[in-house]
């Protein structure tokens, strides 16, 4: 598959943004996504996305590995593999095991969390063309963009148009190869 | 800059208007320069010379350390009885800091609690730097440190494992945990932040590493989507191991037989203990720091008065604990353990009992009045006292009862040697070592959380008439 080529415009507030990419998703363009300095209300909606399932099934499958691995290597250890009297305390104490456990639980599920995010995400990406365009420092400053992917050059300069017309700003091509 | 608010105190306005959130309010551009101004300019002489003194202090420690591992433990004032002093009187000193930091990045962003949004990194830092100082005590008081290894369950070539029915192997996995998910969740949070850095880095080379750092983050809509995600469940985590550890640090004495010891009120007794110490330590460090990094705008009265209030609240807490386990005592009939609680009153240790009364719960109720909640020195003064305070609970519950047990022919007296004393002030030094790298470089103040508040802040203000809840930005 072709990378796809970018057109980026910016846009003055998050909701000028929003109404773009709703109006940009009406007409028909794929590959939409915007851009702001903090999570906007409503562009969950207005991308198309649920809810985020991989960081949920991530987490829980962590959270359950970590406990089960947890609870397993203690069992074997003390009731399986050398087992001493301690106090009289049975070999196989679980009461005090759930403790260990639990913190399994929540080590193996907590670094699940993050490299899910990292998948959902496909991050670490460093030369993704977008950070290539010109005065897109502002996204994380204070200004809000939208990015629509084409597969040929002839969409992107309808959606450039497109932007254009919504009232984007810095309205530019950014391709594959020439981020900075 | 606008004018800065009217100051109630001078107008007689009520003390019970709400106090803004944000003054300013500032522009997201004026934001993102004042909150990673300080971490991309030159250090002044204020940083370096608390850097310099610090850097001494570690020194100190250090000395104290190697004095310590050349001629063992008997350097240090333990004895029989008196088998654990000042090093796991730090330990859980510490570790109760580091989770006060976790309650409030995590739990408070569960309950969607605005005026987290600016001081979430300062909290988290300062669990950082609280867990690496009480991670070394249980390592410093082992009479053979170099086999500290031997408590993680590895295959070793002398064929055992660890006891997992002991609180200390409960100590290790807990508080390994606890430093790598703070970490986590740290890092989690300033993925964005390292990003805004990268955008406005200005060398070549400072841009490089904060785009290393940041991933290749590009704020888009659908990352947020995910980061929020992840973030969240994070903080769920977090919250869970908040409590887990503290219980865990307080069975190290629970479980024992000890009179003075062994009552279930510890575990929520020292979460509660934690959060008191470490919401005063969070006063005594953030007071300063916005004074010095001129972020008044973003740390407000606000905040000053809502940490005092908690400080308030969990002085309470920590107070009913005192009462609950003297009623105890009382009420069991068990006469070792009236005697070790009447000698905590009475006894040899009782100057530092009251003292530690005297800081916990006396002096915050002064925190009922509300110009002292929004007092900066105030807030030093208490802050201060309650992490003295804090120190002395700790030592008083676990050196006293040991001193006095069941029988008197073991009571013996105890007394701190200069290592345990340069090792307790070395670890202090340590920590503000620490944490003034962390001022430094990393960017204080999180940008994407403080630009949302101040976004819904606006929008609330703009919409309603009425300003809603916690629309309090002042214009």
């Amino acid at each position: 598959m072709t990378a796809p080529h970018y057109a980026v415009g910016e846009f003055a507030s998050g909701e000028e943004m929003l109404a773009a990419v709703r109006e940009l998703r009406r007409l028909g363009f794929g590959d939409l996504d915007a851009y702001g300095p903090y999570p906007v209300e409503g562009a969950r909606e207005a991308l198309g996305l649920g809810t985020s399932w991989i960081t949920r099934a991530g987490t829980l499958s962590g959270a359950i590995f970590g406990a089960a691995a947890g609870y397993v290597v203690q069992w074997w250890m003390n009731a399986i593999d050398w087992p001493i009297d301690v106090g009289n305390r049975p070999p196989h104490a679980w009461p005090a095991f759930i403790l260990l456990s639990y913190e399994g639980l929540i080590l193996c599920a907590a670094f699940a969390a993050f490299f899910a995010l990292l998948f959902a995400a496909r991050l670490p990406n460093l030369h993704h063309p977008v950070l290539g365009a010109e005065g897109f420092e502002s996204a994380t400053g204070s200004g809000f963009w939208v990015s629509v992917g084409s597969a040929d050059r002839e969409e992107r300069i309808r959606a450039m148009k497109q932007l254009g017309l919504m009232g984007a700003r810095k309205v530019q091509p950014v391709d594959e190869g020439e981020t900075g | 800059m606008t004018a800065p608010p009217p100051d109630p105190r001078e107008e007689g306005r009520d003390a019970l208007d709400p106090l803004p959130l944000l003054v300013g309010p500032p522009t997201e551009e004026e934001l993102t320069r004042t909150l990673l101004a300080p971490s991309q300019r030159r250090a002044g002489w204020i940083w370096w010379g608390l850097f310099l003194a610090s850097s001494g202090g570690v020194g100190l420690y250090v000395a104290a350390i190697v004095w310590l591992f050349l001629n063992g433990i008997g350097v240090l004032g333990n004895n029989i009885p008196v088998a654990w002093a000042f090093p796991i009187t730090n330990l859980v000193w510490w570790i109760g800091f580091g989770h006060a930091g976790t309650l409030i990045s995590a739990i408070l962003v569960l309950f969607q609690q605005k005026w987290r949004a600016s001081i979430n990194r300062f909290a988290e830092a300062m669990t950082i730097c609280a867990v690496i100082q009480a991670g070394m005590f249980p390592i410093l008081h082992l009479g053979r440190p170099e086999y500290a290894y031997w408590i993680v369950p590895y295959p070793s070539s002398l064929a055992v494992w660890p006891q997992f029915r002991s609180a200390l192997t409960w100590d290790a996995g807990a508080i390994a945990t606890y430093l790598l998910v703070s970490l986590l969740f740290w890092y989690l949070g300033l993925i964005p932040d390292f990003a805004a850095a990268r955008d406005r880095a200005p060398t070549k080379g400072k841009r490089l590493f904060w785009a290393a750092a940041s991933l290749g983050w590009r704020s888009s809509q659908t990352h947020w989507h995910h980061w929020r995600s992840a973030y969240l469940l994070v903080a769920a985590l977090g919250t869970a191991l908040v409590v887990s550890v503290e219980s865990i640090i307080s069975m190290d004495f629970s479980i024992a037989q000890l009179p003075g010891w062994h009552t279930t009120i510890f575990p929520p007794y020292y979460v509660a203990s934690a959060m008191f110490g470490g919401f005063a330590l969070l006063l005594c460090l953030l007071v300063p720091a916005r004074a010095g990094y001129r972020l008044e705008h973003v740390i407000t009265e606000k905040h000053l008065d809502v940490l005092n209030r908690m400080v308030l609240l969990f002085s309470w807490f920590v107070s009913y604990g005192y009462l609950q386990e003297n009623f105890f005592a009382w009420y069991g009939s068990d006469r070792y353990e009236i005697g070790s609680f009447a000698a905590l009153w009475t006894g040899r240790f009782a100057w530092l009992w009251w003292a530690c009364v005297a800081t916990t719960t006396v002096l915050p109720q002064t925190l009922w009045v509300a110009r002292l909640r929004t007092s900066r020195a105030w807030s030093v003064v208490v802050g201060a006292g309650v992490v003295l305070g804090v120190w002395l609970e700790q030592f008083t519950h676990i050196v006293p009862p040991l001193s006095h047990d069941f029988l008197p022919s073991s009571w013996r007296p105890y007394g701190p040697t200069w290592v345990d004393l340069a090792l307790t002030g070395g670890s202090m030094a340590f920590f503000l070592w620490l944490f003034l790298l962390f001022l430094k470089l990393v960017p204080a103040i999180p940008l994407s959380d403080l630009k949302e508040v101040r976004h819904e802040l606006g929008k609330a203000a703009r919409e309603g008439g009425a300003p809603a809840e916690d629309a309090e930005v002042v214009a």
